[in-house]
């Protein structure tokens, strides 16, 4: 009668498997250094804005062409009568919401610098 | 400031305490070192990531071994080109050993053990499971039952059934 394999007795918990020297050493250190990474590319985002402004006139040329998109389908979708006033604060107000956060908080930052005077004169090249 | 720190204290503890029996636990699925090493670092940055969704109702051993888990399942579904795979997609496939890259982390001299780890990646998925975690770990089928959303009952019974089709496959 063949004897039952008993795996406790014959095998424990022995495996072919290995690892390199000081591996789980090394897999704590990237796990740390991967959570690391990860913190610094959230805390990036302002140095974003930096490059933003740095570039701030084509940018600003193109948030005032998707505002005017925006304000010509605006005014498109707006009633007949309310069509014929002159461009309000109400319609400017509309087209502001439509635009992303990031947008508007820049376009808030730009407008709100004094050494930025000079956007007041900004003449198209 | 002081949370933070807390957090990543917390957090080194945790490491330390489960990095090996995790990075094992993955390994018995994947065999492959490389893919085992990517597997349980992901689990660790998911589990630092989520761990304000631990809500304490379950073990938190079970907790992190359900992530684990599904961690190697979904490195197995990249394997066949899928996102992941589930528990009931990994089929008794005795071939399944032989999928995972060659790698110099595999020594087969000891036979035994070698032969054993052969029977156990044949079994279904839950058998397999029940049996490493019982068997390996030494996780108690409560525990078990919550890391594979199963329940205790039936967690013994894929442990019983799995040691059953080891033997067999060994005595053969």
């Amino acid at each position: 009668m063949k004897k039952e394999f008993n795996i406790e007795q014959e095998v424990g918990k022995r495996m072919p498997y290995s690892t390199p020297d000081g591996f789980f050493d090394q897999l704590e250190d990237n796990i740390m250094a991967q959570l690391k990474e990860e913190k610094k590319e959230e805390s990036r985002r302002p140095a974003v804005m930096r490059v933003l402004r740095s570039n701030w006139k084509s940018i600003i040329s193109l948030s005032v062409a998707a505002c005017a998109a925006v304000l010509l389908v605006v005014r498109h979708n707006v009633p007949e009568e309310e069509a014929q006033q002159p461009y309000g604060f109400n319609n400017v107000e509309l087209a502001y919401s439509n635009l992303s956060t990031e947008d508007q908080q820049f376009l808030i930052e730009i407008y709100s610098e004094s050494e930025d005077e000079e956007l007041f004169n900004y003449e198209e090249n | 400031m002081a949370v933070n720190a807390d957090k990543e204290k917390g957090f080194r503890l945790l490491l330390a305490s489960y990095k090996e029996s995790i990075y094992w636990h993955i390994r018995r699925m994947v065999v492959s070192h490389a893919d085992a090493e990517d597997a349980a670092q992901e689990t660790f940055v998911r589990i630092f990531r989520n761990f304000s969704q631990y809500s304490g109702n379950s073990s938190l051993k079970a907790w992190i071994f359900r992530i684990a888990t599904n961690e190697a399942l979904r490195l197995l579904g990249k394997r066949k080109g899928k996102d992941t795979l589930s528990l009931d997609d990994l089929t008794t496939d005795p071939t399944r050993a032989h999928d995972a890259p060659p790698d110099s982390y595999y020594n087969d001299s000891d036979k035994v053990a070698a032969r054993l780890q052969q029977a156990i990646l044949t079994l279904p998925a839950k058998q397999q499971l029940a049996f490493n975690m019982r068997y390996y770990d030494e996780m108690p089928y409560e525990e078990i039952a919550e890391a594979t959303g199963s329940t205790a009952a039936s967690m013994k019974m894929n442990y019983s059934l799995a040691k059953e089709k080891i033997i067999k496959f060994m005595t053969e």
